[in-house]
C-alpha cells in the first residue's frame, strides 16, 4: 500500500546530466526519470548519445549533473556502490567474463548478495526464463551463442537483485527470432514489478512493451513520448532522419 | 586470467602536456637549487676531494666504508684548520659500481666541482676508464683499487690497496704452514682486481708447494655456485681460495654446506667484516679470511692495537688516532678499507702541507717525497718509483672464535 | 661420468631457484591482471622478507615461524602502502600506463635506499629452517631447505589456486583482470581489487624471500636479479598466466643451471636472456595476447 508521497518518488531520476570525451560534449544537460515499475526505453540512432547516457549513469564515464536514486542523492557515489545500490547495467556487447564459466558468471553477478540461499533461489528464477543457461553451466562464457551469451549477462545482472535493471541494446547481433524471446524475457521481469531502461535501435521492439520513451539525437533528449503517443509511432521516423 | 580491461580513458594530449610541464618546472627548480649551492661551496674557497664511489651495487659494502673513512679524516683535519687553512670537503658521487657511470662521476668533480684531487673507492674498472682524463687535468687520484694500466696514468695514480700479491701470499703461506691441504680451487670473479689476483694466485702456487686443481669463474649476483664448488671437489681440491669480493662469500659458505663438503674450507678475500661474520656462521672454523691488524679483535681500540706489529709505537698511535673516533661513531663496524680511506686522506694532507700548494702538480710531487709513512691500517711508502704505497705485507689469516674476530696463530 | 652427476646435482637446485622465480614471477601476473601494470618493484618484496624476517630472527629474537608470519605481513603491508600512496593517485589521474610503471622503478630504488639506511647494507642469512643434511641420493646431495622451497612454493601456488577459482574474492579478482568495467557494474570494488592484488603479490614474493635466503644470502641489492628473473619467468609463461608463470620460473631455473654446467658461470643470464628472446619470437601470442589489451 503506497501512499500517495511515496508513489511520486521515482526510482531513478537525472537531471543535467553532461559527459565529456576530451573536449567533445557527448551528452548535454539531459534530464531523465524511470519510476518504480516502469519500463523506458531510450531510443536514437546510432552515436547520438545512448551509450553515454548508460554509462554517465552508472559513472563509466566522466559526468557532471544529479543523479537519485529512489529519492537517494547517488550523485557522488562510484560505479560499484551504484551497483550496490540495485543499479544494474548489461552492457552493450555484455561484458562477459569469457575465460569463466557460466556458473562462475552468474556466481558473480551475486557478488554483492553474498546470501547463499537467496541466491540459490535467484538462480532458479534466472533459469526459468532462460532454461538453456542451466544446460551450460560449466562451459566457458566465450563459448556460447551469441543468443545465450545475452541471456547469460541478463541472468548475471539479474543475479545481482535489481531493482533498475538497464540494458544496452540487447539485440545487436542476435537473430530476429532470438531478439523477441529476449525482449519478452524482458517484458515478463517487468510485470514482476522490475524497473527498466531499455536502449534499443530497433524501435518496434522496444515500443512493444515500453510504457514511455525518450528520443536521443545528438547529445540530448529530443522528444519524449508517453504511452498515449507510443501507440500511433510513425511519427519517430523524423527522429532517425534528422 | 588473460588480458585485463579497465573504464579509466587513457590520460588525454592536455594532461599530458600538463605533466610535462610540470615535470619541466621540478627540473627547473631542482636546477637552479643545486646550481645556489654549487655557487655557495665555490665561494667558500675549500680543500675539495672527489671520491666517486660504488654505493651501490657489488662494491657497495666496501665503497661505504671507504667514505666514512675519508669523511672521519676530513672532520678530524677540519677541527685543526683543515688543509693550509681550507676546509677539507668530501664531494661524493655513486657510480654505482659502474664503469660508465664512473666516468661521468669524475668529469663531473672535474669540470663542475674542480676538485683538488681525488680519493675513490674499489670499483677498479671505473678508475680505470676515468684515468686517462684526470691525468691529463693533472689531478693526483689516491684510490682504494689498484692503479690503471699506463705509465702516463699511474704517474697521477696512488693505490693505497695491499697488492694483490699480499692477500695471496698471507693465504698460500697459512695453507702450506698450518694445514695438511696441497690442493686448491680458485674462485674468480670477472672484476679486473680478481682477475689481476688470479694471475699471481696461478704464478705463486708452486712457491708454496701447492697445485691449482681448478679455476672456477662466478658472478657476483650468482644466485649459487654449486656448480663450481662440484668441479673443484672433484678435482680434490682441499680450499677455495675465492678471489673476489662481496655477499658472494656467504653463498659460497652455504653452498659449501648444501653440498655436504665436509672437509673443505673456504679462504675469503679481503672485505668487510660483516660479510666474513655471516659466512663464518655457516662454515665455522672452516671459514678463513684475511684483514689487517686494525680489523681484529673487539674489545677496545687499544686492544686493537695490541694486536699490530706492538714493538711499532708509531702503528699504534696510528691506529687509535683512527679507531677510537671511528668506533665512537660507527661501533664495530668493519674498519678495513676505512682506516686505509683513513689514512689517504691524512697522507694527502700531509703532502699538500708539504708542498704548501693545492695544486695537483705539487701534491703528486710530495706525496711521492712523504716516505715512510705509519696509518692506521698499514704502513705506506710512496715515491716517485713506488705508486703502490703498501709495500710490507700487513695481512693475518683469521677466524672467528666465540663471534670475535681472531688471528689464527 | 661425473658431467652427468654435475647436470644432475645442478638440475636439483636450479629447479629449487627456478620455483622462487616463478613464484615472483605469478606476483607480476596477480598485479598485471588486476591492472595492466607491470610492477617492477616486485623483486624489493623478496629482499624485504628475506632482511625483515632476519631482523626479526636476530635482532627481535622471534622464533622463526612467528618471524616468516610477521615479515610476510609487514611485507604486505608494504605492498599496500606502495599501491595506496604511489600507484593509486597517479591511476586516479588517469596517468599513462608507462608512467606509473616508472614510477614502480622509483619505488624499488627508494625501498633500497631505505633498506640500507635501516638494515644496513650488510649481507646476512640465517639457517636452514630444519638443521642438518644434506640429504644424500649416491653422489648427488639435496639440501634440506630446498624441501622447504619445494613444499612451501607448492603449498603456496595450491592455496592461491584454490584462492583463485573457489572463493567469492578471489573470482572477483580474476573477474576485475578479464573486464574490470564489468566487474565495477556487478558491485565489485575495483580500486579495493587493486589493493589486495598488491598485497597478495608482495606476501608471495616476501615468502618466496624467506624461503630462499638460508640456501645463500639476502641484501638490500638482491632485489634485482630476482625482479629481473621473475620478470622474465612471467614473459616465459606468457605474461598474466599464474601457471605459465611458475613453469617459467622453473624451465628458467633449470636451463640456467644447465648452462653454467656446459658452458660456464657466465652463461647463466646469457641462457636467460635467450630463452625469453625465443619465448618472445616462437610464442609471441603468448605474450602479446596478454599486453594488447592494455598498450
Amino acid at each position: 500500500m503506497r501512499t500517495p508521497e511515496q508513489a511520486v518518488v521515482p526510482l531513478l531520476a537525472a537531471s543535467d546530466l553532461t559527459a565529456r570525451y576530451g573536449r567533445v560534449v557527448a551528452l548535454k544537460g539531459v534530464e531523465l526519470r524511470v519510476d518504480e515499475g516502469e519500463f523506458v526505453t531510450v531510443l536514437g540512432p546510432n552515436g547520438a548519445g545512448k551509450t553515454t547516457l548508460m554509462r554517465a549513469l552508472m559513472r563509466t564515464a566522466a559526468r557532471t549533473g544529479t543523479i537519485r536514486f529512489r529519492g537517494e542523492d547517488v550523485s557522488a557515489l562510484p560505479t560499484h556502490a551504484l551497483a550496490r545500490r540495485g543499479i544494474i547495467l548489461v552492457q552493450e556487447g555484455r561484458g562477459l567474463f569469457g575465460q569463466m564459466t557460466v556458473r562462475e558468471n552468474l556466481d558473480l553477478g551475486a557478488f554483492t548478495r553474498p546470501d547463499r540461499a537467496a541466491g540459490e533461489q535467484r538462480l532458479g528464477q534466472v533459469f526459468a526464463l532462460f532454461p538453456r543457461l542451466s544446460e551450460r553451466l560449466g562451459q566457458m562464457a566465450a563459448s556460447l551463442s551469441g543468443g545465450e551469451q545475452q541471456m547469460l549477462a541478463i541472468g548475471r545482472a539479474l543475479m545481482a537483485e535489481p531493482k533498475l535493471l538497464m540494458l544496452d541494446e540487447p539485440s545487436v547481433g542476435l537473430a530476429p527470432r532470438v531478439a523477441v524471446e529476449i525482449i519478452e524475457a524482458l517484458g515478463a521481469l517487468n510485470r514482476g514489478g522490475l524497473g527498466i531502461l531499455l536502449v534499443e535501435q530497433k524501435a518496434p521492439l522496444a515500443l512493444r512493451l515500453a510504457k514511455r520513451a525518450y528520443i536521443v539525437t545528438l547529445g540530448r533528449i529530443a522528444a519524449e513520448l508517453d504511452a498515449a503517443s507510443i501507440g500511433s509511432h510513425h511519427d519517430l521516423a523524423q527522429y532517425y532522419l534528422s | 586470467m588473460t588480458g585485463a580491461q579497465w573504464p579509466t580513458e587513457g590520460p588525454n594530449k592536455d594532461q599530458v602536456k600538463e605533466m610535462y610541464m610540470s615535470l619541466k618546472t621540478t627540473l627547473l627548480a631542482t636546477a637552479i637549487a643545486l646550481a645556489a649551492t654549487a655557487q655557495a661551496a665555490r665561494a667558500e674557497d675549500s680543500f675539495k676531494i672527489g671520491s666517486a664511489l660504488g654505493l651501490t651495487g657489488y662494491a657497495a659494502t666496501g665503497d661505504r666504508n671507504w667514505r666514512d673513512g675519508l669523511q672521519l679524516a676530513a672532520d678530524a683535519l677540519n677541527a685543526k684548520g683543515g688543509i693550509l687553512g681550507r676546509k677539507v670537503e668530501i664531494i661524493v658521487e655513486d657510480n654505482r659500481s659502474q664503469p660508465q657511470d664512473a666516468v661521468v662521476a669524475y668529469r663531473k668533480m672535474l669540470s663542475s666541482d674542480q676538485v683538488n684531487a681525488f680519493d675513490s673507492g674499489c670499483v677498479s674498472a671505473g678508475n680505470m676508464a676515468a684515468a686517462s682524463f684526470v691525468a691529463r687535468a693533472q689531478v693526483p687520484m689516491l684510490l682504494c683499487s689498484i692503479l690503471p694500466q699506463k705509465p702516463e696514468e699511474q704517474a697521477w695514480a696512488f693505490s693505497f690497496l695491499p697488492p694483490p700479491t699480499f692477500e695471496i701470499d698471507a693465504r698460500y703461506g697459512y695453507l702450506r704452514d698450518r694445514t695438511q691441504i696441497r690442493k686448491v680451487g680458485l674462485l674468480i670473479d670477472p672484476t679486473p682486481y680478481s682477475q689481476l689476483m688470479k694471475g699471481f694466485a696461478t704464478r705463486l702456487a708452486p712457491q708454496y708447494g701447492l697445485e691449482i686443481v681448478a679455476e672456477e669463474t662466478y658472478k657476483p649476483d650468482d644466485s649459487d655456485v654449486n656448480v663450481q664448488l662440484g668441479r673443484m671437489n672433484a678435482a680434490g681440491a682441499g680450499a677455495v681460495v675465492k678471489l673476489g669480493q662481496g655477499g658472494s662469500t656467504v653463498t659460497v659458505a652455504k653452498n659449501i654446506r648444501q653440498l655436504g663438503l665436509d672437509k673443505m674450507v673456504l679462504m675469503a678475500s679481503t672485505d668487510d667484516g660483516g660479510i666474513f661474520k655471516s659466512a663464518s656462521e655457516v662454515l665455522g672454523d672452516r671459514f678463513y679470511f684475511i684483514g689487517s691488524a686494525v680489523q681484529f679483535g673487539d674489545a677496545g681500540p687499544s686492544e686493537k692495537a695490541a694486536n699490530a706489529d706492538k714493538s711499532n709505537g708509531a702503528a699504534k698511535a696510528a691506529i687509535d688516532a683512527f679507531l677510537t673516533p671511528w668506533v665512537a661513531k660507527y661501533g664495530d663496524r668493519d674498519t678495513g678499507q676505512a682506516s686505509r680511506a683513513y689514512d689517504s686522506v691524512m697522507l694527502l694532507a700531509k703532502a699538500a702541507t708539504a708542498a704548501n700548494s693545492v695544486a695537483g702538480p705539487a701534491i703528486k710531487d710530495a706525496i711521492e717525497r712523504v716516505g715512510a709513512y705509519n696509518g692506521a691500517g698499514a704502513v705506506y711508502d710512496f715515491s716517485d718509483k713506488q705508486h703502490v704505497g703498501i709495500t710490507k705485507n700487513p695481512y693475518f689469516v683469521g677466524q672467528f672464535v666465540n663471534g670475535r674476530p681472531t688471528v689464527s696463530k | 661420468m661425473p658431467d652427468l652427476i654435475q647436470l644432475a646435482q645442478a638440475l636439483v637446485n636450479g629447479v629449487g631457484v627456478g620455483l622462487v622465480y616463478g613464484l615472483v614471477g605469478i606476483g607480476f601476473c596477480v598485479i598485471y591482471n588486476a591492472s595492466g601494470i607491470v610492477n617492477f618493484a616486485q623483486g624489493v618484496f623478496v629482499m624485504l622478507g628475506g632482511m625483515l624476517a632476519h631482523t626479526l630472527l636476530t635482532r627481535a629474537g622471534l622464533p622463526m615461524p612467528v618471524a616468516a608470519v610477521l615479515a610476510t605481513v609487514i611485507v604486505a603491508a608494504i605492498g599496500v602502502a606502495i599501491q595506496l600512496l604511489v600507484v593509486s593517485p597517479m591511476w586516479q589521474r588517469g596517468t599513462s600506463m608507462f608512467a606509473i610503471i616508472l614510477a614502480t622503478l622509483a619505488v624499488q630504488i627508494m625501498i633500497e635506499r631505505i633498506t640500507i639506511l635501516s638494515l644496513g647494507d650488510q649481507p646476512r642469512t640465517y639457517d636452514n629452517f630444519t638443521p642438518g643434511g644434506p640429504l644424500r641420493l649416491g653422489p648427488i646431495t639435496i639440501d634440506y631447505q630446498l624441501f622447504w622451497v619445494l613444499g612451501g612454493g607448492a603449498l603456496m601456488v595450491a592455496a592461491l589456486w584454490l584462492f583463485f577459482t573457489r572463493t567469492r574474492i578471489g573470482r572477483a579478482l580474476r573477474a576485475c583482470s578479464q573486464n574490470a568495467e564489468a566487474a565495477a557494474l556487478l558491485g565489485i570494488p575495483v580500486g579495493r581489487m587493486l589493493l589486495l592484488s598488491f598485497a597478495l603479490s608482495a606476501a608471495l614474493g616476501s615468502a618466496a624471500g624467506i624461503l630462499i635466503t638460508p640456501t645463500q644470502y639476502t641484501a638490500y641489492s638482491i632485489d634485482g636479479p630476482f625482479g629481473v628473473n621473475g620478470f622474465i619467468a612471467a614473459i616465459i609463461g606468457g605474461f598474466g598466466s599464474a601457471p605459465g608463470a611458475l613453469a617459467g620460473g622453473i624451465l628458467l631455473g633449470a636451463a640456467q643451471a644447465v648452462a653454467v654446467v656446459l658452458f660456464g658461470a657466465g652463461y647463466r643470464n646469457v641462457a636467460a636472456l635467450v630463452i625469453m628472446l625465443l619465448v618472445l619470437l616462437l610464442f609471441p601470442s603468448g605474450v602479446f595476447n596478454a599486453t594488447r589489451s592494455k598498450a
